[in-house]
């Protein structure tokens, strides 16, 4: 079954579509949200408010685009708007060991990155076009390289010592 | 480009984790079908039932209202209960016999 004909049922109120779209959706949601918040607990977060926007605005789904362009963007500006919460700070009782301290550099790296320019870049990364960037974020395409290319720059800078 | 080609490299090879997407997708499903909340309506229910029940029988009254004070008078009619010595049957035993009297007074006046 399709995702458009998925969702009309989702909209209908059937669970099993909703469980299906869950299904086919749930990894690639949730390394999104990963890789935007690079946090596991803010990501699990996300990704269950995600999926309730998305079973709460099925019906909204007019079929004019693909589903997952549709999709995309709903998780897309989800992370946009998001605000991290306050947590408390994980205790590292030694020094960390260099896989993890590598780990931790790039979490500071892309954390470091103004929204805009998170998401543009996780989306390159994603394999999406400027053109299909700017379109889905309601950006020119130019803006979407130019966010790129200051993300890029900015993460060159921290993390000079592992490249 | 090479260092961007690197930093990709490098991102690419991150290991993303795991969640337990079965609890997600359980905690998303309590959100959007709240369990029904019709067993905390049962209290609710249950007084309702009693309080038109009360109602019905009269035992509920305006708590401001002097029932004893209230009487006929209120209304400017005589009360009758006052009247006849609280004894209702009395009253309309002799309001019978006042009657009769008439009858009968009417009868001997006809007569004579």
């Amino acid at each position: 079954m399709s995702d458009e004909e998925l969702v009309r049922k989702i909209a209908a109120g059937k669970e099993s579509a909703f469980a299906e779209i869950f299904r086919r959706y749930r990894e690639r949601v949730f390394s999104i949200c990963y890789r935007y918040t690079r946090n596991y607990d803010d990501a699990q977060d996300l990704c269950q408010e995600v999926f309730i926007k998305l079973y709460r605005k099925a019906g909204s789904f007019n079929g004019r685009s693909a589903f997952y362009t549709w999709f995309y963007r709903l998780v897309v500006n989800h992370c946009l708007s998001f605000k991290r919460k306050e947590r408390k700070p994980v205790a590292i009782p030694r020094p960390p060991p260099p896989d993890l301290e590598l780990r931790m550099a790039i979490d500071r790296a892309i954390s470091s990155l103004p929204p805009r320019q998170r998401m543009v870049f996780i989306m390159h990364q994603d394999g999406y076009k400027f053109r299909e960037i700017g379109r889905l974020l309601d950006i020119s395409e130019g803006a979407a390289k130019s966010s790129y290319h200051y993300a890029i720059r900015k993460l060159r800078e921290e993390l000079k010592g592992y490249l | 480009m090479r260092e961007e080609r690197k930093i990709l490299r490098l991102l690419d090879n991150e290991e993303i984790p795991v969640p337990d997407y079965s609890l997600i997708y359980h905690r998303v499903m309590r959100k959007v079908k709240p369990s029904p909340r019709w067993p905390f309506l049962i209290p609710v229910v249950v007084l309702i039932i009693i309080l038109s029940l009360f109602t019905r029988t009269g035992e509920i009254t305006n708590p401001f209202i002097d029932y004893d004070v209230l009487s006929s008078y209120y209304y400017e009619y005589p009360d009758i209960e006052v009247e006849i010595d609280g004894d209702p049957y009395a009253m309309v035993l002799d309001l019978n016999q006042d009657e009769f009297h008439q009858v009968i007074d009417g009868l001997r006046k006809g007569l004579k």
